[in-house]
């Protein structure tokens, strides 16, 4: 049980019940009591002074990467490390890898974590077009799909599907089907990041959307934009507005432009979620932090209440969280984000080379996760051991770790170097199934299997999908690796 | 991945560039060596040559950023080791490094 608060003489804005006041925040039993001025503190309570600054219900950030290839060693350094109560991973899982997800971090964090599942089974790893996955019927497990919504209710608050025009515009139909067939909202990627085609779909794609679906990257200036040659929001935006779709920014490394934005801006098109898409290419800037995508939208006209609006109440009723996050009513589990506002000059950049002046930068303070207080540190987030997974990457010598599996786990590995010995395409999927069928034979629980794996070659922490990653490494050293791993020869380096 | 030019001099040469007393530390320097464009980045006392082109969407390296023993794009902050050049948040990217040394204060680089 956590300890008793008073939050004293805070600016609460808790804009779910159009609050904004100085006020007290008590908490008792890791809820939220009461919310008002001068409030005694329940007992034992240890009062923190929070005079001059921001009192808001817990962030939550709809759109980061948690999970997978792009994901950190540790997803609270980007969740309640940044005053981020909720994170939803944007596809780091597919219907392959959501149970790799659930073995390595579903319930491990203290940021609530959710997920927007990947159409492609194989998650956002698995991207080798050669493989195909994701442009045949056959590749998308549905029953699989259905399975895992059931045995995790609520975590899944969609299905993934990014729109890239040289797949056509086919795939957006089955992920509108799938996502109808599981009864979820469809989560879109608009925007061409990897080619520059001449044509584009996001007007057809916004047409096939209905209420509740929700499209990221509002205000990216690739390819596949909401604007058009003039500038001006296609009507198929407008009408998707209108019909209840719902847009957010989804800032990240590729996808965020200043222009872009002010154009929709001034035509009255405003963002219905604030996101930041973090990851490891852009926790070191332009992203920073979900409060950092938040100060660049005030630098270009949002207000206080505008930004602060969309990355909770909004944010929670976008994703039909709202019963549970984003307000301080009473009885609510006590997620609660202290933040204030910094003056001084500061520079924003988006991700297409363009950069704003601002006089405000939204600051962590504190934050209360189920009535815990944590003290926010940008300083992990950023550590190279916390968002290189390349870095983490052992290429010449057995990671300590590995020296010190079980027999058990030893045994695994050996069975899946003999397993993997004779594939005759080095690719994800083919492995994944390879691994698989070891697992499941040798009865070795999925996680057990997965770390011993994953200790074979990483010095850190990481959860990349297991199949995707040994076919990202070369093939003699993936094999040389296991068998030197299952015969107990740490000493043994690359062959 | 975009295709590496061949470079139009023998690789296994050293090619004198500048004083190295012109490049500070912590900066990178544009150069050209053997009409090949490279950035040149000072740690301390050592040096390192890079190919100027990120070899992700070609963004302009030496207009990124130094940051520990990396450089970064400034294009999608994707970031290259300095020492041995793969991309260390980008898996899959890797930015050819090329050999330098400093003889008599003057930067030499031996293209690799």
């Amino acid at each position: 049980m956590s300890a008793n608060l008073l939050l004293r003489r805070g600016r609460v804005i808790d804009l779910a019940q159009d609050l904004d006041a100085v006020a007290d925040v008590a908490i008792e039993d890791g809820r939220i009591r009461a919310v008002g001025p001068d409030l005694p503190p329940p007992p034992d309570a240890r009062v923190i002074d929070v005079q001059g600054q921001i009192v808001s219900p817990g962030f939550l950030d709809i759109h980061v990467h948690a999970y997978g290839g792009l994901a950190f060693a540790d997803p609270d350094t980007i969740g309640v490390n940044l005053g981020s109560t909720v994170l939803i991973d944007a596809g780091g899982a597919g219907a392959w890898s959501w149970d790799e997800f659930a073995a390595t971090l579903l319930g491990r964090t203290r940021t609530d974590l959710y997920l927007w599942l990947m159409l492609r089974a194989a998650g956002i790893y698995g991207t080798d077009p050669s493989e195909r996955i994701g442009r045949t019927l056959i590749d998308i497990p549905i029953n699989d799909m259905l399975d895992v919504i059931d045995e995790y209710p609520g975590v899944i608050r969609g299905v993934k599907f990014t729109m890239y025009a040289t797949n056509g515009l086919g795939p957006a139909w089955i992920g509108k089907g799938v996502a109808n067939v599981l009864g979820l909202p469809l989560y879109v990627h608009i925007g061409e990041i990897f080619d520059k085609p001449d044509l584009t779909y996001t007007a057809e794609v916004l047409d096939l959307l209905e209420p509740r679906d929700l499209v990221t990257h509002c205000y990216h200036n690739n390819p596949g934009r909401l604007l058009d040659d003039h500038g001006r929001l296609l009507p198929q935006a407008w009408a998707a507005r209108e019909r209840g779709v719902l847009f957010d920014t989804g800032h990240g490394a590729f996808n965020f432009s200043f222009d872009v934005a002010e154009r929709a801006l001034e035509q009255g098109f405003r963002p219905d979620v604030i996101s930041s898409d973090l990851q490891q290419a852009n926790v070191l800037g332009p992203v920073y932090s979900l409060m950092h995508c938040m100060s660049g939208l005030m630098a270009i006209g949002l207000s206080l209440h505008d930004v602060l609006r969309r990355v909770t109440i909004d944010a929670a009723r976008a994703v039909g969280l709202d019963d549970r996050h984003g307000s301080l009513l009473p009885g609510r589990v006590a997620d609660v984000t202290v933040c204030r506002l910094e003056a001084g000059e500061y520079e924003f950049e988006d991700s297409s080379g363009g950069r704003r002046p601002g006089r405000e930068l939204l600051v962590p303070v504190l934050t209360l996760k189920g009535g815990e207080p944590i003290q926010p540190d940008r300083g992990p987030a950023e550590d190279f051991t916390n968002w290189s997974l390349e870095g983490a990457i052992s290429y010449d010598a057995v990671p300590d770790a590995a020296t010190q599996l079980s027999p058990r786990q030893r045994e695994f590995i050996g069975g899946l170097a003999r397993a993997c010995a004779d594939l005759e395409r080095w690719k994800g999927a083919a492995i994944h199934q390879r691994f698989r069928r070891v697992q499941q034979d040798s009865g070795i629980p999925l996680r057990d299997a997965l770390l011993a794996t994953l200790d074979c070659f990483l010095t850190n922490r990481f959860y990349p999908p297991i199949g995707f990653f040994l076919a990202s490494l070369d093939r003699d050293l993936v094999l040389s690796r296991l068998a030197a791993v299952a015969a107990d020869r740490p000493a043994s380096v690359r062959v | 991945m975009s295709s590496q030019p061949p470079p139009t001099s023998s690789a296994a040469e050293w090619h004198a560039v500048l004083p190295a007393e012109e490049i500070p530390a912590g900066a990178i320097r544009a150069v050209e060596v053997g009409g090949l464009p490279l950035v040149v980045v000072r740690l301390g006392d050592r040096y390192f040559a890079m190919d100027r082109w990120c070899p992700h969407q070609e963004g302009d390296l030496a207009a990124g950023r130094v940051l520990g023993k990396a450089l970064k794009c400034p294009l999608h902050g994707y970031m290259f080791s300095l020492e041995n050049g793969r991309g260390l948040n980008c898996r899959g990217y890797t930015a050819r490094l090329h050999a330098a040394r400093v003889a008599d204060g003057i930067l030499e680089i031996r293209l690799a």
